[in-house]
Protein backbone atom coordinates (compact mmCIF):
# COMPACT_ATOMS: atom_id res chain seq x y z
CA UNK A 1 0.00 0.00 0.00
CA UNK A 2 3.08 2.16 0.92
CA UNK A 3 4.86 1.72 -2.35
CA UNK A 4 2.01 1.88 -4.16
CA UNK A 5 0.98 5.37 -2.34
CA UNK A 6 4.36 6.61 -2.69
CA UNK A 7 4.88 5.96 -6.34
CA UNK A 8 1.49 7.77 -7.28
CA UNK A 9 2.05 10.69 -4.90
CA UNK A 10 5.67 10.99 -6.91
CA UNK A 11 4.18 10.78 -10.25
CA UNK A 12 1.49 13.78 -9.23
CA UNK A 13 4.54 16.13 -7.76
CA UNK A 14 6.41 15.36 -11.01
CA UNK A 15 3.86 16.15 -13.24
CA UNK A 16 2.00 19.10 -11.05
CA UNK A 17 5.44 20.70 -10.27
CA UNK A 18 8.05 19.45 -12.16
CA UNK A 19 6.49 19.32 -15.36
CA UNK A 20 7.88 15.88 -15.77
CA UNK A 21 11.66 16.74 -15.10
CA UNK A 22 12.72 14.31 -12.33
CA UNK A 23 16.06 16.30 -12.06
CA UNK A 24 16.97 15.83 -8.57
CA UNK A 25 13.77 14.70 -6.65
CA UNK A 26 14.39 12.10 -4.42
CA UNK A 27 11.77 10.42 -2.23
CA UNK A 28 13.30 12.79 0.62
CA UNK A 29 13.52 15.41 -0.86
CA UNK A 30 12.71 18.43 1.44
CA UNK A 31 9.66 20.84 -0.73
CA UNK A 32 10.51 23.35 1.27
CA UNK A 33 14.25 23.10 1.18
CA UNK A 34 14.76 22.65 -2.46
CA UNK A 35 11.79 25.27 -3.43
CA UNK A 36 9.80 22.65 -5.18
CA UNK A 37 6.50 23.49 -3.77
CA UNK A 38 4.61 26.95 -2.69
CA UNK A 39 1.49 28.21 -0.29
CA UNK A 40 -0.93 27.45 -3.04
CA UNK A 41 1.54 24.45 -4.92
CA UNK A 42 0.40 22.44 -1.25
CA UNK A 43 -3.09 23.14 -1.27
CA UNK A 44 -3.13 21.64 -5.15
CA UNK A 45 -1.05 18.32 -3.13
CA UNK A 46 -3.79 18.66 -0.77
CA UNK A 47 -6.58 18.43 -2.98
CA UNK A 48 -5.38 15.83 -4.45
CA UNK A 49 -4.99 13.69 -1.67
CA UNK A 50 -8.14 14.63 -0.10
CA UNK A 51 -9.64 13.51 -3.64
CA UNK A 52 -7.65 10.37 -4.65
CA UNK A 53 -7.50 9.29 -1.10
CA UNK A 54 -11.29 10.01 0.45
CA UNK A 55 -9.95 11.97 3.36
CA UNK A 56 -10.12 15.03 4.77
CA UNK A 57 -6.95 16.67 5.65
CA UNK A 58 -7.43 19.25 8.81
CA UNK A 59 -5.54 22.53 8.81
CA UNK A 60 -3.24 21.37 11.86
CA UNK A 61 -2.30 18.50 9.91
CA UNK A 62 -0.32 20.60 7.27
CA UNK A 63 2.80 20.21 8.78
CA UNK A 64 6.41 19.71 7.37
CA UNK A 65 6.67 16.33 9.43
CA UNK A 66 3.44 14.92 7.32
CA UNK A 67 4.27 16.65 3.81
CA UNK A 68 7.70 18.07 3.46
CA UNK A 69 8.61 15.19 1.52
CA UNK A 70 7.35 12.14 -1.16
CA UNK A 71 8.19 9.70 1.88
CA UNK A 72 6.75 11.68 4.65
CA UNK A 73 3.12 12.50 2.75
CA UNK A 74 3.24 8.49 1.50
CA UNK A 75 3.73 8.00 5.50
CA UNK A 76 1.16 10.09 6.61
CA UNK A 77 -1.54 9.09 4.04
CA UNK A 78 -1.28 5.67 4.40
CA UNK A 79 -1.48 6.35 8.39
CA UNK A 80 -4.47 7.65 7.78
CA UNK A 81 -6.01 5.10 5.16
CA UNK A 82 -5.22 2.34 7.90
CA UNK A 83 -7.13 4.49 10.37
CA UNK A 84 -9.96 5.37 8.81
CA UNK A 85 -10.95 1.65 6.65
CA UNK A 86 -9.69 -0.84 9.29
CA UNK A 87 -10.94 -3.73 6.68
CA UNK A 88 -9.16 -2.13 4.16
CA UNK A 89 -7.22 -4.96 3.04
CA UNK A 90 -10.48 -7.81 2.95
CA UNK B 1 22.40 60.88 1.01
CA UNK B 2 23.00 57.42 1.13
CA UNK B 3 20.96 54.38 1.30
CA UNK B 4 21.96 52.08 3.62
CA UNK B 5 22.84 54.81 6.11
CA UNK B 6 19.66 55.90 6.34
CA UNK B 7 17.97 52.37 6.62
CA UNK B 8 20.60 51.35 9.66
CA UNK B 9 21.32 55.22 11.30
CA UNK B 10 18.11 54.80 13.59
CA UNK B 11 18.46 51.13 14.66
CA UNK B 12 20.74 50.57 18.21
CA UNK B 13 23.37 49.08 17.09
CA UNK B 14 22.64 45.51 19.83
CA UNK B 15 18.46 45.88 19.06
CA UNK B 16 17.85 42.55 16.86
CA UNK B 17 17.36 43.90 13.11
CA UNK B 18 16.76 40.49 11.47
CA UNK B 19 15.55 36.74 12.65
CA UNK B 20 15.69 34.35 10.44
CA UNK B 21 15.41 30.76 10.53
CA UNK B 22 19.04 30.13 12.41
CA UNK B 23 19.48 33.21 14.29
CA UNK B 24 19.01 36.83 14.44
CA UNK B 25 21.40 39.70 13.72
CA UNK B 26 21.83 42.68 14.94
CA UNK B 27 22.21 46.11 14.04
CA UNK B 28 25.90 46.24 14.65
CA UNK B 29 25.60 42.37 12.63
CA UNK B 30 24.17 44.15 9.35
CA UNK B 31 26.11 47.34 9.53
CA UNK B 32 29.34 45.02 9.40
CA UNK B 33 27.82 43.13 6.86
CA UNK B 34 26.75 45.96 5.23
CA UNK B 35 30.49 47.29 5.41
CA UNK B 36 32.14 44.06 4.24
CA UNK B 37 30.01 43.70 0.85
CA UNK B 38 30.84 47.52 0.24
CA UNK B 39 34.46 46.87 0.86
CA UNK B 40 34.41 43.81 -1.41
CA UNK B 41 32.36 45.95 -4.24
CA UNK B 42 34.99 48.66 -4.27
CA UNK B 43 37.86 46.69 -3.89
CA UNK B 44 36.94 44.86 -7.05
CA UNK B 45 36.31 47.88 -8.68
CA UNK B 46 32.69 48.44 -8.50
CA UNK B 47 31.66 51.85 -9.47
CA UNK B 48 28.61 53.88 -8.57
CA UNK B 49 26.36 53.11 -10.83
CA UNK B 50 27.09 49.73 -12.02
CA UNK B 51 24.31 47.16 -11.58
CA UNK B 52 24.32 43.84 -9.13
CA UNK B 53 21.99 41.01 -9.33
CA UNK B 54 20.92 39.48 -6.02
CA UNK B 55 19.08 36.08 -6.70
CA UNK B 56 18.34 34.54 -3.16
CA UNK B 57 15.60 33.78 -0.68
CA UNK B 58 15.12 36.46 1.33
CA UNK B 59 17.48 36.27 4.49
CA UNK B 60 21.08 37.05 5.75
CA UNK B 61 22.69 36.95 2.51
CA UNK B 62 20.00 39.06 0.61
CA UNK B 63 20.24 41.71 3.26
CA UNK B 64 23.73 42.19 3.76
CA UNK B 65 24.50 42.43 -0.36
CA UNK B 66 21.21 44.82 0.17
CA UNK B 67 22.85 46.67 2.23
CA UNK B 68 26.63 46.36 1.05
CA UNK B 69 25.66 47.39 -2.21
CA UNK B 70 23.78 50.89 -1.40
CA UNK B 71 26.52 51.65 0.72
CA UNK B 72 28.94 51.28 -1.74
CA UNK B 73 26.50 53.14 -4.48
CA UNK B 74 25.73 50.61 -6.75
CA UNK B 75 22.92 49.74 -7.82
CA UNK B 76 20.55 46.28 -7.04
CA UNK B 77 18.81 44.25 -9.28
CA UNK B 78 17.01 41.61 -6.89
CA UNK B 79 14.84 38.99 -8.57
CA UNK B 80 13.38 36.17 -7.97
CA UNK B 81 14.80 33.18 -6.43
CA UNK B 82 12.96 31.04 -9.08
CA UNK B 83 13.54 33.29 -11.97
CA UNK B 84 13.83 30.82 -14.93
CA UNK B 85 17.15 30.89 -17.57
CA UNK B 86 14.65 32.96 -20.25
CA UNK B 87 13.94 35.94 -18.24
CA UNK B 88 17.46 35.48 -16.83
CA UNK B 89 19.33 36.17 -20.35
CA UNK B 90 17.20 38.93 -21.20
CA UNK B 91 17.22 40.58 -17.69
CA UNK B 92 21.00 40.39 -17.94
CA UNK B 93 21.48 41.11 -21.27
CA UNK B 94 19.16 44.39 -20.57
CA UNK B 95 21.26 45.48 -17.18
CA UNK B 96 24.94 44.27 -18.25
CA UNK B 97 25.68 43.87 -14.60
CA UNK B 98 28.89 43.70 -13.16
CA UNK B 99 28.25 41.93 -10.02
CA UNK B 100 25.82 38.86 -9.53
CA UNK B 101 25.09 37.35 -5.66
CA UNK B 102 23.65 34.04 -6.21
CA UNK B 103 22.06 31.29 -4.04
CA UNK B 104 24.47 28.38 -4.07
CA UNK B 105 21.62 26.06 -4.96
CA UNK B 106 20.36 28.68 -7.77
CA UNK B 107 23.86 29.10 -9.21
CA UNK B 108 24.19 26.01 -11.49
CA UNK B 109 21.28 26.72 -13.26
CA UNK B 110 22.27 30.59 -13.80
CA UNK B 111 25.88 29.60 -14.63
CA UNK B 112 25.48 29.86 -18.25
CA UNK B 113 24.14 33.01 -18.50
CA UNK B 114 26.57 34.80 -16.73
CA UNK B 115 28.97 35.47 -18.83
CA UNK B 116 32.18 37.45 -17.64
CA UNK B 117 29.64 38.51 -14.49
CA UNK B 118 31.47 38.15 -11.15
CA UNK B 119 29.44 35.41 -9.44
CA UNK B 120 29.70 35.66 -5.90
CA UNK B 121 27.76 32.87 -4.26
CA UNK B 122 25.98 32.09 -0.73
CA UNK B 123 27.87 28.98 0.90
CA UNK B 124 31.03 28.46 -1.42
CA UNK B 125 31.23 27.08 -4.39
CA UNK B 126 30.82 23.94 -4.77
CA UNK B 127 32.22 21.61 -8.50
CA UNK B 128 31.23 23.19 -11.26
CA UNK B 129 31.32 26.96 -9.66
CA UNK B 130 35.12 27.00 -9.09
CA UNK B 131 35.43 30.16 -10.58
CA UNK B 132 32.98 32.06 -8.28
CA UNK B 133 33.72 33.76 -5.22
CA UNK B 134 32.22 32.38 -1.71
CA UNK B 135 30.32 34.84 0.21
CA UNK B 136 32.40 33.67 3.23
CA UNK B 137 35.43 35.37 1.75
CA UNK B 138 33.14 38.45 1.12
CA UNK B 139 31.85 38.11 4.87
CA UNK B 140 35.56 38.30 6.02
CA UNK B 141 36.62 40.77 4.14
CA UNK B 142 37.56 43.40 6.54
CA UNK B 143 35.22 46.17 5.41
CA UNK B 144 36.44 48.33 8.51
CA UNK B 145 36.19 52.00 7.35
CA UNK B 146 34.52 51.05 4.16
CA UNK B 147 33.23 54.80 2.68
CA UNK B 148 28.85 55.06 2.62
CA UNK B 149 29.16 56.51 -0.98
CA UNK B 150 27.40 59.73 -1.82
CA UNK B 151 24.97 59.58 -4.01
CA UNK B 152 22.44 62.58 -5.42
CA UNK B 153 18.77 62.23 -4.87
CA UNK B 154 18.19 60.87 -8.34
CA UNK B 155 20.66 58.53 -8.84
CA UNK B 156 19.47 54.77 -9.04
CA UNK B 157 19.63 52.46 -6.05
CA UNK B 158 17.48 49.47 -7.49
CA UNK B 159 15.84 48.07 -10.45
CA UNK B 160 12.92 46.25 -9.65
CA UNK B 161 11.55 44.32 -12.34
CA UNK B 162 7.71 42.67 -12.48
CA UNK B 163 6.78 40.53 -14.94
CA UNK B 164 4.32 42.28 -17.24
CA UNK B 165 1.21 40.58 -18.25
CA UNK B 166 2.41 40.09 -21.94
CA UNK B 167 6.17 40.13 -22.55
CA UNK B 168 9.76 40.19 -21.11
CA UNK B 169 10.17 41.51 -17.46
CA UNK B 170 10.43 45.33 -17.26
CA UNK B 171 13.03 46.86 -14.50
CA UNK B 172 11.66 49.89 -13.07
CA UNK B 173 14.09 52.56 -11.88
CA UNK B 174 14.02 53.48 -8.53
CA UNK B 175 16.06 56.21 -6.84
CA UNK B 176 17.69 56.65 -3.74
CA UNK B 177 14.87 59.37 -3.07
CA UNK B 178 12.33 57.48 -4.38
CA UNK B 179 12.93 54.69 -1.52
CA UNK B 180 13.30 57.23 1.41
CA UNK B 181 10.13 59.28 0.56
CA UNK B 182 8.01 56.02 0.30
CA UNK B 183 9.59 54.72 3.51
CA UNK B 184 8.98 58.02 5.75
CA UNK B 185 5.79 57.66 4.22
CA UNK B 186 4.56 54.38 5.03
CA UNK B 187 6.25 54.60 8.70
CA UNK B 188 3.76 57.67 9.22
CA UNK B 189 0.99 56.12 8.18
CA UNK B 190 1.26 52.70 9.90
CA UNK B 191 2.79 54.32 12.91
CA UNK B 192 5.62 51.56 12.69
CA UNK B 193 8.41 52.36 15.82
CA UNK B 194 11.41 50.40 17.14
CA UNK B 195 9.28 48.40 18.54
CA UNK B 196 7.48 46.83 16.21
CA UNK B 197 8.49 43.41 14.55
CA UNK B 198 7.16 42.47 10.86
CA UNK B 199 6.56 38.84 9.69
CA UNK B 200 7.84 39.01 6.23
CA UNK B 201 6.75 36.08 4.45
CA UNK B 202 6.68 37.81 1.17
CA UNK B 203 9.92 38.12 -1.17
CA UNK B 204 12.36 40.86 -0.99
CA UNK B 205 12.74 41.29 -4.73
CA UNK B 206 8.93 42.10 -4.76
CA UNK B 207 8.44 45.68 -3.64
CA UNK B 208 6.21 45.24 -0.97
CA UNK B 209 8.11 42.65 0.82
CA UNK B 210 11.06 45.63 0.22
CA UNK B 211 8.80 47.91 2.15
CA UNK B 212 8.77 45.89 4.88
CA UNK B 213 12.78 45.36 5.59
CA UNK B 214 12.91 49.49 4.36
CA UNK B 215 10.18 50.73 7.03
CA UNK B 216 11.51 48.56 9.72
CA UNK B 217 15.31 49.06 9.32
CA UNK B 218 14.59 52.50 9.30
CA UNK B 219 12.39 52.58 12.27
CA UNK B 220 14.83 50.47 14.19
CA UNK B 221 12.80 47.77 14.43
CA UNK B 222 12.76 44.15 13.24
CA UNK B 223 11.62 41.73 10.64
CA UNK B 224 11.19 38.22 10.43
CA UNK B 225 11.94 36.28 7.66
CA UNK B 226 10.07 33.21 7.19
CA UNK B 227 9.77 31.27 3.76
CA UNK B 228 7.55 28.40 4.97
CA UNK B 229 4.15 29.97 4.40
CA UNK B 230 3.14 26.65 2.78
CA UNK B 231 2.49 25.25 6.22
CA UNK B 232 0.30 28.39 7.18
CA UNK B 233 0.29 27.28 10.68
CA UNK B 234 4.06 27.41 11.36
CA UNK B 235 4.39 31.18 10.41
CA UNK B 236 1.17 32.09 12.86
CA UNK B 237 3.38 30.15 15.82
CA UNK B 238 6.19 31.59 14.85
CA UNK B 239 4.22 35.27 14.46
CA UNK B 240 3.68 34.33 18.88
CA UNK B 241 6.91 33.07 19.39
CA UNK B 242 8.60 35.85 18.14
CA UNK B 243 5.81 38.58 19.43
CA UNK B 244 5.23 40.07 15.99
CA UNK B 245 3.29 42.88 16.29
CA UNK B 246 2.53 42.94 12.25
CA UNK B 247 1.85 41.08 9.44
CA UNK B 248 1.74 42.40 5.74
CA UNK B 249 0.32 39.67 2.84
CA UNK B 250 -1.35 39.69 -0.57
CA UNK B 251 -4.86 38.83 -0.90
CA UNK B 252 -4.06 35.25 -1.94
CA UNK B 253 -2.19 34.70 1.77
CA UNK B 254 -5.02 36.21 3.59
CA UNK B 255 -7.68 33.91 1.60
CA UNK B 256 -5.20 30.58 2.98
CA UNK B 257 -5.11 31.83 6.01
CA UNK B 258 -8.60 32.62 6.70
CA UNK B 259 -9.36 28.99 5.10
CA UNK B 260 -7.04 26.90 5.64
CA UNK B 261 -5.35 27.66 9.05
CA UNK B 262 -5.50 28.03 12.69
CA UNK B 263 -5.81 31.73 12.30
CA UNK B 264 -9.39 31.65 13.94
CA UNK B 265 -8.35 29.78 16.82
CA UNK B 266 -4.84 31.51 17.59
CA UNK B 267 -4.53 34.08 19.84
CA UNK B 268 -2.08 37.20 19.37
CA UNK B 269 -1.34 39.10 22.09
CA UNK B 270 1.64 41.22 20.55
CA UNK B 271 -0.05 41.51 17.56
CA UNK B 272 -0.95 45.58 16.43
CA UNK B 273 -1.87 45.27 12.83
CA UNK B 274 -1.97 43.35 10.00
CA UNK B 275 -1.41 44.96 6.38
CA UNK B 276 -2.68 43.66 3.08
CA UNK B 277 -1.75 44.77 -0.22
CA UNK B 278 -0.75 43.56 -4.14
CA UNK B 279 -4.68 42.95 -5.23
CA UNK B 280 -7.89 43.36 -4.30
CA UNK B 281 -8.93 41.20 -1.09
CA UNK B 282 -12.90 40.26 -1.63
CA UNK B 283 -14.98 42.05 0.90
CA UNK B 284 -16.15 38.28 2.34
CA UNK B 285 -12.33 37.98 3.19
CA UNK B 286 -12.10 41.61 4.76
CA UNK B 287 -15.13 40.71 7.14
CA UNK B 288 -13.56 37.76 7.88
CA UNK B 289 -10.34 39.08 9.24
CA UNK B 290 -12.19 41.74 11.51
CA UNK B 291 -14.07 39.14 12.88
CA UNK B 292 -10.41 36.68 13.25
CA UNK B 293 -8.27 39.67 14.48
CA UNK B 294 -10.80 41.09 16.92
CA UNK B 295 -9.31 44.65 17.87
CA UNK B 296 -6.76 44.67 15.49
CA UNK B 297 -5.72 47.33 13.17
CA UNK B 298 -6.14 45.99 9.32
CA UNK B 299 -4.54 48.19 6.48
CA UNK B 300 -5.71 47.78 3.09
CA UNK B 301 -3.14 49.11 0.45
CA UNK B 302 -2.73 50.09 -2.87
CA UNK B 303 0.26 51.11 -4.72
CA UNK B 304 2.83 50.09 -7.76
CA UNK B 305 6.30 49.22 -8.30
CA UNK B 306 6.18 52.34 -10.80
CA UNK B 307 5.39 54.40 -7.36
CA UNK B 308 8.46 52.51 -5.10
CA UNK B 309 5.68 50.45 -3.26
CA UNK B 310 2.70 52.66 -1.80
CA UNK B 311 0.49 54.67 -3.30
CA UNK B 312 -3.01 54.62 -0.52
CA UNK B 313 -4.21 53.67 2.26
CA UNK B 314 -7.14 53.13 3.88
CA UNK B 315 -7.58 54.09 7.38
CA UNK B 316 -8.72 50.59 10.07
CA UNK B 317 -11.28 53.33 11.41
CA UNK B 318 -13.17 53.43 7.87
CA UNK B 319 -12.97 49.78 7.13
CA UNK B 320 -16.45 49.29 8.31
CA UNK B 321 -17.95 52.07 6.12
CA UNK B 322 -15.90 52.22 3.04
CA UNK B 323 -15.76 48.52 2.37
CA UNK B 324 -13.85 48.00 -1.15
CA UNK B 325 -12.10 51.47 -1.22
CA UNK B 326 -8.38 51.70 -1.46
CA UNK B 327 -9.09 54.92 0.35
CA UNK B 328 -6.19 58.16 -0.11
CA UNK B 329 -2.99 58.94 -0.90
CA UNK B 330 -0.17 58.49 1.32
CA UNK B 331 1.76 61.24 2.70
CA UNK B 332 3.35 63.22 0.48
CA UNK B 333 1.14 61.44 -2.44
CA UNK B 334 -0.95 63.50 -4.58
CA UNK B 335 -3.47 61.19 -6.23
CA UNK B 336 -6.32 62.20 -8.80
CA UNK B 337 -8.49 60.11 -10.85
CA UNK B 338 -8.68 61.80 -14.28
CA UNK B 339 -11.01 61.56 -17.09
CA UNK B 340 -9.66 60.66 -21.26
CA UNK B 341 -9.10 64.28 -21.40
CA UNK B 342 -7.59 64.91 -17.92
CA UNK B 343 -9.96 66.59 -15.84
CA UNK B 344 -10.96 64.83 -12.34
CA UNK B 345 -13.66 62.66 -12.38
CA UNK B 346 -17.01 63.69 -10.41
CA UNK B 347 -18.02 60.87 -7.93
CA UNK B 348 -19.29 58.08 -9.07
CA UNK B 349 -17.62 58.74 -12.78
CA UNK B 350 -15.00 55.95 -13.85
CA UNK B 351 -11.17 57.54 -14.42
CA UNK B 352 -7.52 56.84 -14.33
CA UNK B 353 -5.62 57.32 -11.31
CA UNK B 354 -2.92 59.24 -11.21
CA UNK B 355 -0.17 60.07 -8.47
CA UNK B 356 2.15 62.56 -8.06
CA UNK B 357 5.03 62.44 -5.11
CA UNK B 358 8.89 61.68 -4.09
CA UNK B 359 8.13 58.17 -5.00
CA UNK B 360 6.93 57.95 -8.42
CA UNK B 361 9.96 56.37 -9.66
CA UNK B 362 12.43 57.61 -12.89
CA UNK B 363 10.54 55.46 -15.32
CA UNK B 364 11.47 52.20 -17.10
CA UNK B 365 15.21 50.88 -17.30
CA UNK B 366 15.91 51.03 -20.98
CA UNK B 367 12.35 51.56 -22.44
CA UNK B 368 11.76 54.70 -23.52
CA UNK B 369 8.33 54.14 -25.24
CA UNK B 370 6.83 52.23 -21.95
CA UNK B 371 8.34 55.29 -20.06
CA UNK B 372 6.45 57.69 -22.14
CA UNK B 373 3.25 55.76 -21.91
CA UNK B 374 3.30 55.51 -18.09
CA UNK B 375 5.56 58.65 -16.85
CA UNK B 376 4.24 62.14 -18.11
CA UNK B 377 4.66 65.68 -16.47
CA UNK B 378 6.10 64.28 -13.31
CA UNK B 379 2.95 62.34 -12.91
CA UNK B 380 2.71 58.54 -12.86
CA UNK B 381 -0.20 57.09 -15.00
CA UNK B 382 -0.82 54.05 -13.14
CA UNK B 383 -3.64 52.27 -16.20
CA UNK B 384 -6.12 51.36 -12.99
CA UNK B 385 -9.60 52.34 -13.44
CA UNK B 386 -11.32 53.93 -10.18
CA UNK B 387 -13.79 56.39 -9.18
CA UNK B 388 -13.67 58.42 -6.13
CA UNK B 389 -16.93 59.30 -3.92
CA UNK B 390 -18.02 62.57 -1.89
CA UNK B 391 -15.25 62.09 0.47
CA UNK B 392 -12.55 61.43 -1.83
CA UNK B 393 -12.08 57.90 -1.34
CA UNK B 394 -10.85 55.84 -4.10
CA UNK B 395 -12.53 52.25 -5.21
CA UNK B 396 -10.56 50.42 -8.09
CA UNK B 397 -12.86 49.65 -10.32
CA UNK B 398 -11.11 46.55 -12.53
CA UNK B 399 -8.52 46.26 -14.65
CA UNK B 400 -9.47 47.60 -17.44
CA UNK B 401 -9.30 44.51 -19.64
CA UNK B 402 -10.96 42.09 -16.80
CA UNK B 403 -14.53 42.26 -17.86
CA UNK B 404 -16.91 39.88 -19.30
CA UNK B 405 -19.21 40.67 -21.69
CA UNK B 406 -22.62 38.52 -20.80
CA UNK B 407 -25.74 39.52 -22.94
CA UNK B 408 -24.31 43.16 -24.22
CA UNK B 409 -23.83 44.05 -21.22
CA UNK B 410 -19.86 44.25 -19.19
CA UNK B 411 -19.90 42.44 -15.94
CA UNK B 412 -17.04 42.98 -13.72
CA UNK B 413 -14.81 39.81 -12.73
CA UNK B 414 -14.09 41.28 -9.64
CA UNK B 415 -17.42 41.67 -8.85
CA UNK B 416 -18.28 37.66 -10.00
CA UNK B 417 -15.28 36.73 -8.28
CA UNK B 418 -16.54 38.59 -4.81
CA UNK B 419 -19.96 36.97 -5.30
CA UNK B 420 -18.17 33.49 -5.56
CA UNK B 421 -16.05 33.60 -2.91
CA UNK B 422 -19.09 34.99 -0.48
CA UNK B 423 -20.11 31.10 -0.47
CA UNK B 424 -17.19 30.08 1.85
CA UNK B 425 -17.42 26.86 -0.42
CA UNK B 426 -14.01 28.55 -1.47
CA UNK B 427 -10.20 29.67 -0.91
CA UNK B 428 -10.04 31.01 -4.52
CA UNK B 429 -11.88 32.30 -6.98
CA UNK B 430 -10.98 33.78 -10.77
CA UNK B 431 -13.81 34.48 -13.40
CA UNK B 432 -12.96 34.91 -16.73
CA UNK B 433 -15.42 35.13 -20.16
CA UNK B 434 -15.91 32.81 -23.20
CA UNK B 435 -17.49 32.72 -26.23
CA UNK B 436 -21.32 31.16 -26.33
CA UNK B 437 -23.77 31.30 -29.02
CA UNK B 438 -26.64 33.14 -27.01
CA UNK B 439 -24.65 35.53 -24.58
CA UNK B 440 -22.10 36.73 -26.87
CA UNK B 441 -19.95 35.62 -24.08
CA UNK B 442 -20.52 33.41 -20.78
CA UNK B 443 -18.71 33.34 -17.57
CA UNK B 444 -16.45 30.68 -16.62
CA UNK B 445 -14.88 30.60 -12.94
CA UNK B 446 -12.35 28.41 -11.83
CA UNK B 447 -12.08 27.70 -8.38
CA UNK B 448 -10.34 26.40 -5.59
CA UNK B 449 -12.60 24.69 -2.76
CA UNK B 450 -11.76 24.67 0.66
CA UNK B 451 -12.46 21.67 0.36
CA UNK B 452 -12.37 19.05 -2.54
CA UNK B 453 -14.63 16.94 -0.64
CA UNK B 454 -17.49 18.68 -0.30
CA UNK B 455 -20.02 17.42 -2.64
CA UNK B 456 -21.20 18.47 -6.01
CA UNK B 457 -18.88 21.60 -5.63
CA UNK B 458 -19.95 22.65 -8.66
CA UNK B 459 -23.88 22.70 -7.90
CA UNK B 460 -23.23 24.50 -4.97
CA UNK B 461 -21.36 27.41 -6.36
CA UNK B 462 -24.30 27.66 -8.76
CA UNK B 463 -27.14 27.46 -6.84
CA UNK B 464 -25.44 30.30 -5.07
CA UNK B 465 -24.51 32.24 -7.39
CA UNK B 466 -28.18 32.44 -8.64
CA UNK B 467 -29.32 33.77 -5.43
CA UNK B 468 -27.23 36.59 -6.12
CA UNK B 469 -26.53 37.10 -9.80
CA UNK B 470 -28.64 37.92 -12.84
CA UNK B 471 -29.06 34.38 -15.18
CA UNK B 472 -26.87 35.46 -17.53
CA UNK B 473 -24.10 36.49 -14.96
CA UNK B 474 -24.08 33.13 -13.62
CA UNK B 475 -21.32 30.95 -14.16
CA UNK B 476 -22.22 28.99 -17.14
CA UNK B 477 -18.88 26.58 -16.24
CA UNK B 478 -17.05 26.22 -13.20
CA UNK B 479 -13.74 24.34 -12.98
CA UNK B 480 -12.38 23.64 -9.85
CA UNK B 481 -8.28 23.32 -9.13
CA UNK B 482 -6.17 22.62 -6.49
CA UNK B 483 -5.10 26.16 -6.93
CA UNK B 484 -4.67 29.34 -9.27
CA UNK B 485 -1.74 29.98 -11.27
CA UNK B 486 0.46 33.00 -9.62
CA UNK B 487 3.23 35.33 -10.82
CA UNK B 488 6.11 35.30 -7.55
CA UNK B 489 4.02 38.08 -5.80
CA UNK B 490 1.17 35.91 -5.52
CA UNK B 491 -1.14 37.58 -8.75
CA UNK B 492 -3.52 35.53 -10.14
CA UNK B 493 -2.74 34.90 -13.70
CA UNK B 494 -5.62 35.79 -15.57
CA UNK B 495 -4.24 34.91 -19.22
CA UNK B 496 -2.78 31.62 -18.23
CA UNK B 497 -6.50 30.66 -17.25
CA UNK B 498 -8.26 32.16 -20.55
CA UNK B 499 -5.24 30.40 -22.59
CA UNK B 500 -6.09 27.25 -20.83
CA UNK B 501 -9.62 27.63 -20.73
CA UNK B 502 -9.37 27.09 -24.82
CA UNK B 503 -8.54 23.59 -24.38
CA UNK B 504 -11.24 22.58 -21.32
CA UNK B 505 -14.10 20.87 -22.07
CA UNK B 506 -17.51 21.77 -21.53
CA UNK B 507 -18.00 19.30 -18.65
CA UNK B 508 -15.07 20.29 -16.99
Amino acid sequence: MHAEITSELRKFVLDTFLLGQAAHLTDDSSFMEEGLIDSTGILELVSFIEERYAMQIADDELTPDNFDSINRVATFVSAKVATQSPHASA
Amino acid sequence: MNLCRYLLEKGDASAPALLTANRSYTYADLAKAAASVAGYLTESGGRKGERVLLASEGGFFWVSVYLGVAQAGLVCVPLPSKIGPTELKAIVSSVEPRFAFLEQKLAPKLLSEMGSIKLIVDGGPSAPLAEATSFNDVESFCGHGAQFMELDPDDLAALMFTSGSTGLPRGTMVSVRNIIANTDSINEYLGIMAADRIMAILPFHYCFGASLLHTHLRAGGSVVVDSRFMYPDLVLERMVQTKCTGFAGVPSHYQILLRRSSLRRMSFPHLRYVQQAGGHLAPTFVNALREALPGKQIFIMYGQTEATARLAYLPPELLATKQGAIGRAIPGVTLEVLDDRGRPVLPGQIGEIVARGENVTLGYWRDENETAKCFRDDRLYTGDLATVDEEGLIYIVDRAKDFVKCGGQRVSCRMLEDVLLESDLLVEAAVVGFPDEVLGEAVRAFVVPCNRNTDSIRDKVIEHCRRRLPPQQVPKEVITRGSLPKNSSGKVLKQSLREHGMSVGRHA
